[in-house]
């Protein structure tokens, strides 16, 4: 795959840009965390040990080969940090899935909880069997067997990922030379000055989401919703007394 | 139809609402003041709501301020005006009729 890509459709590095990076809308991040949680349960399924290192490869390797047909299923993109493509905000969706109960986080390990199970299998039956979403969850299987077989291999694979860094001359680097730019003193700059990596050549990728009903369903329940909240008012006033 | 003179909502739109401020990637470092300021926002414009007319900007304003993946899902009535003008009127900015005493 690599060996067929050619200058001009390699990934580019960009500065960050807040409304183009991260989601835009609740729905865009609920879809991302729909995704993680499903990766979670593609893990359990095939009984693959999943760590935040192999989540985040396979994510980001099924939305690079998804790139190649101008579709895109995430809308947090990745930055370079030493461990290659990243983006803490793929943490801070683990956290949210855990603070709803759907999963467990053990040292680097993350595995689906009873609730979490349960969850998926409901969400499941409720996408249409013609939808896009499960042609994306069918790729990020192959990615997640891929990834957790052998872990090393697809950090290497990453690092030598070339790229057109847009911030410097439009110059092609790989990823591991990024790596290296990186100033030791700034380990913790701020978000915009992170090189963020555009996998698509075009501007407008034709986007995958879970339908409108499943993202509400899975609002609720990482929001902790119950049937009964939907019955019981509160004045203004009272909210924060 | 006679105009609101006060906003309640219920727990659902709040538990929503505040997770939203809480989770969203744009983190917010305070996430039950940014809360607070959302809903005395949409409180302010309800009271200042003349006729329905107004509230079709309402429902406008908060897609915007909190943009969840379904508002329908809060829905609770559309209203109409004498003229069949329906403004959808959500959970968030549930509309208590007036008090034939107030």
């Amino acid at each position: 795959m690599m060996s067929k890509m050619t200058i001009q459709n390699l990934p580019k590095i960009e500065r960050f840009d807040y409304s183009k990076h991260l989601p835009q809308s609740s729905a865009d991040k609920t879809s991302d965390v729909f995704f993680v949680l499903f990766s979670l349960y593609i893990a359990e399924r095939e009984q693959k040990e999943l760590t935040q290192l192999v989540l985040e490869k396979a994510l980001f390797k099924t939305e690079q080969e998804l790139a190649t047909e101008n579709i895109s299923f995430l809308n947090t993109f990745f930055y370079v940090n030493k461990l290659g493509p990243h983006n803490n905000v793929f943490y801070k969706y683990l956290d949210e899935l855990e603070g709803a109960d759907l999963i467990d986080k053990e040292g680097n390990n993350i595995s689906l909880t009873a609730k979490g199970l349960n969850t998926c299998v409901d969400l499941l039956e409720k996408i249409p069997k013609n939808s896009n979403v499960l042609n994306i969850l069918v790729k990020l299987q192959a990615k997640i067997k891929y990834c957790s077989s052998n872990v090393r291999r697809s950090v290497d694979e990453t690092h030598e990922q070339k790229v057109i860094d847009t911030t410097d001359k439009n110059e092609t680097k790989t990823i591991n030379q990024l790596i290296a730019e990186i100033k030791p003193e700034n380990l913790f700059e701020r978000g915009s000055q992170f090189k963020y990596i555009n996998l698509f050549s075009s501007s407008n990728p034709q986007k995958v989401s879970p339908p409108p009903n499943i993202l509400n369903k899975l609002e609720n329940i990482l929001a902790k919703v119950d049937e009964i909240d939907f019955q019981q008012n509160i004045s203004f006033e009272n909210l924060f007394a | 139809m006679e105009t609101p003179s006060k906003c309640i909502t219920n727990r659902a739109f709040i538990k929503k609402a505040y997770h939203f401020f809480k989770y969203y990637p744009l983190t917010h470092k305070n996430p039950e003041e940014m809360l607070r300021k959302t809903l005395l926002n949409i409180e302010h414009l309800v009271e200042r709501s003349v006729s329905i007319n107004d509230l079709t900007p309402i429902s406008k304003e908060m897609k915007t301020m909190l943009p969840l993946a379904d508002f329908s899902s809060l829905c609770q009535e559309e209203v109409s005006d004498e003229k069949g003008k329906i403004v959808e009127i959500y959970d968030l900015v549930f509309l208590p009729p007036k008090s034939p005493n107030s």
